[in-house]
């Protein structure tokens, strides 16, 4: 929020800006927040809705017990499963839950929510259905078939780091062999899925349907190749399995009603009329900047994500309710619990989408661009770009947060030195989505799970090191693309 | 005075979530039917209670 008063104020004082442009850009960000604030609220939703009903204990304690190899539980417990709960929710969630799994599975503490952190890096841009990307693509202007190849290609090799990361780290060197061929597998798969899904409009479950079948991939793996997993489930009894099947059904309902939704044509024209825009008229600064009339992106209430993601938390809910997994007078206490755990979500977001109109509409943002563009050229801008988005993630806590703030800054720096402006987004959101797991915010809550509050800096150490070594790899990656095209 | 102030930090996040809801809308609604004095006085209001929000957290 400080931000946000910052922002108006230099706006005012060194920018020209008038009180109409300032109250034009706070409605252009409420516009712009809403967007991206219904899939929040609906991921929060659903979260609490399968939280309460304790699925995710359930799929979580499976995971834990499934096998015995210490690389094998990294990959399900420090990379597939808080990936695919990213996919579903975020905001800190799955290193809260598989931080303590992998105390429980025998793990230190610190390595816990090392792994955890690591795990899950490459899903936050897709994750919490696609929240972040969808910012990306509000603040932006651009569309989603512009930036969604560059963005899933760099996140699908980040997924293999962080899965080889996290396999060295869980089962050190004596293990790393063993675990490699179903890592490689797993992180094809994952890639691969994501890049589909985000290229052909489906970026909302990029990150979870692909997640889901890998723990089922992975799941199938073990049982073929490790006598302990074929035992265990040998012991295990139909009602578990029925257990774990009701725990996935959820995610399963929403993966359908997404594919409903985005697919099935004569929803799709029954709800396309119900869209909402806004006006605006032409915004200029006392020193001249022009802002040209434009008309806000349509927003489909019916057909928004975020509605998609209530809809299958209400359906959900009715379900487990019937399965006695919920009491029906618990939804009120759910819906308490999501206000309450949205709301520092929202104002943050909410401020620092307003930093970022202010920014662009009093050339702010292009100042800082120009300068950058003096500053750097265009090899070494490639491969600092996603140490940008890391910093802001890092700042703020979020890869959400890092794409307002940074995302038209790195947009504009891209034109000037004539580098592609997708390649460059796409760094931006991937170093943001790594740099965010090394974010005070997000460890102190991981840490607070198994017993390490007061002792963060360790932690922080470590993700700094690791992450900072998987961002470079990228920046490489990011300039090596950009002198192939 | 600390518990007054905590129960003033949680109400005022409340306020400013409902304010930042809600404000946008009204002032879109002002401006476009030619109220700017009103809708000049609620952006000050709340760019106040946004100060506030930032001086108690």
């Amino acid at each position: 929020m400080l931000t946000w008063l910052s922002a108006q104020l230099i706006a005012s004082l060194f920018f020209g800006a008038s009180l109409t442009l300032l109250q034009y850009t706070y409605i252009k960000a409420f516009f712009l927040s809403l967007d991206v604030l219904l899939i929040i609220w609906g991921a929060m939703f659903l979260y609490q809705v399968t939280n309460k009903a304790g699925t995710i204990q359930i799929i979580g304690k499976f995971l834990a017990e499934l096998t015995e190899n210490r690389a094998f539980l990294g990959i399900f417990l420090g990379w597939l499963f808080p990936s695919f709960l990213q996919g579903i929710g975020g905001f800190g969630v799955p290193v809260a839950v598989s931080a303590p799994l992998l105390v429980s599975a025998g793990f230190s503490p610190t390595m816990a929510v090392v792994i955890a952190s690591i795990g899950h890096g490459w899903a936050v841009t897709f994750g919490s259905m696609g929240s972040s990307f969808k910012t990306l693509i509000a603040v932006t202007g651009l569309s989603a078939d512009y930036l969604a190849p560059f963005t899933a290609l760099l996140l699908g090799m980040s997924s293999l780091l962080c899965g080889l990361l996290v396999i060295y780290l869980a089962g050190g060197k004596k293990h790393f062999l063993k675990a490699l061929p179903l890592t490689l597998l797993s992180s094809l798969f994952l890639s691969t899925g994501q890049y589909f899904l985000a290229t052909n409009g489906l970026w909302v479950i990029a990150v979870t349907l692909p997640a889901m079948g890998s723990l089922i991939f992975g799941f199938l793996y073990v049982q073929f190749f490790s006598k302990y997993s074929r035992e265990y489930l040998q012991k295990k009894k139909r009602e578990d399995m029925i257990e774990i099947m009701i725990a996935l059904l959820p995610y399963m309902l929403l993966v359908a009603l997404i594919i409903i939704f985005s697919f099935f044509s004569p929803i799709k024209e029954l709800f396309a009329q119900y869209t909402i825009s806004f006006q605006f008229p032409q915004l200029s600064t006392a020193y001249g900047f022009v802002t040209p009339a434009e008309t806000s992106k349509k927003i489909n209430l019916l057909l928004h994500p975020g509605t998609i993601i209530m809809i299958s938390a209400l359906l959900s809910f009715i379900l487990l309710t019937k399965k006695a997994y919920l009491n029906g007078d618990e939804i009120i206490e759910i819906a308490k619990d999501t206000f309450k755990s949205s709301m520092n979500t929202s104002i943050a977001i909410f401020s620092l989408v307003g930093t970022a109109v202010v920014m662009t509409h009093t050339q702010m943002t292009n100042v800082l661009a120009v300068g950058i563009s003096h500053v750097f050229n265009q090899e070494i801008y490639s491969i600092i770009s996603p140490f940008i988005g890391a910093l802001g993630a890092f700042i703020t806590g979020s890869n959400n947060n890092s794409n307002v703030l940074f995302g038209n800054l790195q947009l504009q720096t891209a034109e000037h030195l004539s580098l592609s402006v997708g390649l460059i987004l796409a760094a931006q959101t991937a170093g943001g989505a790594l740099g965010s797991i090394m974010a005070p915010a997000k460890v102190i809550l991981g840490c607070s799970t198994v017993g390490l509050s007061g002792k963060e800096g360790k932690v922080i150490g470590k993700l700094v090191l690791f992450t900072s070594t998987l961002i470079l790899m990228l920046g490489i990656f990011t300039y090596i693309i950009s002198r192939i095209q | 005075m600390r518990t007054i102030l905590l129960r003033a930090k949680k109400n005022i996040r409340k306020t400013i979530f409902l304010v930042d809801l809600l404000t946008p809308i009204l002032l879109y609604i002002l401006i476009n039917y030619g109220k700017h004095f009103l809708s000049t006085v609620l952006f000050i209001a709340v760019i106040l209670i946004n100060i506030i929000y930032v001086t108690i957290s």
